[in-house]
């Protein structure tokens, strides 16, 4: 067979048994064709690296397109976010007031005051067995204690530990209910609930209205005044 | 666009293939992608390799016959792409061969052309670059396409075989003498 119909089949993969054995016995005797194939080898590679690269090129445009598509339909949302971002970590930082940190060095439940546990007594009543469970730290027994008692009968002071509990269960908002609810009528324990409703705003981030409370409160009580003092100086 | 027709695009060259084939999956591509040890950067790079590779085993004819969903054969060239990027990163003892997970093994040989050029076929490449239009376009069809010299007359509209044949010969004696000047 012609030695370039050879290569060319070869090239073009397209070499029948035959040809194949006549390719391999010439690339060992006949140095000529042997450089012929390996030219022709090298222009294959040559060829499809600029094939490749030119895929490639075009690949690469559809990628800044998919990017450029990206940003045009999100610009204003990945903008605001960023806005929001700043803001917020601005203000975050600039108060750089943990106020985690506040609500957790300040808050301690409030003492039993109303029902005195005595130890080995063997009292079986409601109330008793909430304040039990209030002061062994069993805060959940306690709710449910609490509820109950509430059902029967409402009472603000037991609202108010029911919602020491609550902070102390981490359920803030429901806490805050109480407090504020408590408040509406005056009574002796409005200086607590005050500083306790202050305490769980804190909890909440809410710096101003925090703030705000612990001012009346400084103002008008001598409950926890080193402590509301302390804390209106560390939250200025 | 079923498979088969995807394939045929892409033989023919079809610049919306190539750019549905890229867009369809590029997404789940960089999801499955992610939790292997490389940057977003080397994913995407990787993810356009694998469909260089896909469009040549198209245009060569070796997934005519593609038994699995074209979308599997381009994750599978991806995977195997990535598996020998993180080996040459040494980052990830493989416990897997990357050829193991390949089910099709007949159409998995793909050219990844990441070797780097000889200095012969950077010579070589010089030259075909300097090449007129005419001559890239017949030596491609042969050289990248496998095109006999019927199909290059087909496609080119050459009124005849020995047309096409002395074309291609002038072509390569005119690389043959770029080469031989330099």
């Amino acid at each position: 067979m012609d030695k370039k119909e050879l290569i060319a089949q070869y090239i073009t993969k397209n070499l029948s048994h035959e040809g194949q054995k006549e390719f391999d016995h010439l690339m060992v005797t006949d140095t000529e064709f042997a450089k012929e194939v390996t030219f022709q080898d090298n222009l294959k590679t040559v060829i499809e690296k600029e094939e490749h690269d030119s895929i490639k090129l075009q690949l690469q445009g559809f990628e800044a397109e998919e990017n450029s598509t990206f940003n045009y339909k999100n610009w204003f949302v990945a903008a605001t976010v960023v806005v929001l971002l700043g803001l917020s970590s601005f203000w975050y930082f600039n108060s750089s007031i943990d106020t985690e940190k506040l609500y957790v060095e300040n808050f301690e439940p409030y003492r039993n005051v109303v029902q005195p546990i005595v130890r080995g007594e063997t009292k079986t009543d409601l109330k008793t067995k909430a304040f039990r469970a209030y002061e062994t730290k069993n805060y959940t027994e306690a709710l449910q204690y609490f509820n109950q008692l509430l059902k029967e009968k409402p009472d603000e002071t037991i609202a108010f530990y029911k919602a020491n509990v609550l902070l102390k269960l981490n359920k803030t908002e429901e806490a805050i209910i109480i407090f504020k609810n408590n408040l509406k009528t005056p009574d002796s324990l409005d200086a607590k609930n005050n500083w306790y409703l202050a305490l769980a705003y804190l909890q909440l981030n809410d710096i101003e209205s925090a703030k705000h409370i612990l001012a009346n409160l400084n103002a008008n009580s001598s409950f926890k005044s080193e402590a509301t003092k302390r804390l209106l100086q560390q939250l200025d | 666009m079923t498979d088969n027709a995807v394939i045929k695009a892409l033989k023919n060259r079809d610049p919306n293939a190539l750019k549905q084939i890229y867009s369809n999956n590029r997404l789940a591509f960089m999801g499955f992608a992610k939790k292997y040890p490389i940057t977003e950067e080397d994913i995407i790079d990787i993810y356009q390799d694998a469909i260089i590779a896909l469009r040549d085993n198209a245009v060569n004819g070796t997934i005519d016959n593609l038994k699995s969903e074209l979308k599997t054969y381009l994750f599978s060239i991806g995977k195997y792409m990535i598996y020998n990027k993180v080996k040459q990163q040494k980052k990830m003892h493989l416990v897997e061969n990357p050829t193991d997970f390949i089910e099709n093994k007949d159409a998995f040989t793909f050219n990844t052309n990441t070797n780097a050029l000889t200095n012969e076929q950077k010579q070589l490449q010089g030259a075909f670059k300097a090449l007129g239009q005419k001559c890239k376009e017949v030596l491609t069809l042969f050289y990248y396409r496998g095109f006999d010299l019927e199909e290059i007359m087909n496609e080119l509209n050459y009124t005849n075989k020995d047309v096409v044949k002395s074309q291609k010969s002038r072509c390569i004696k005119s690389l043959k003498t770029m080469i031989f000047k330099n």
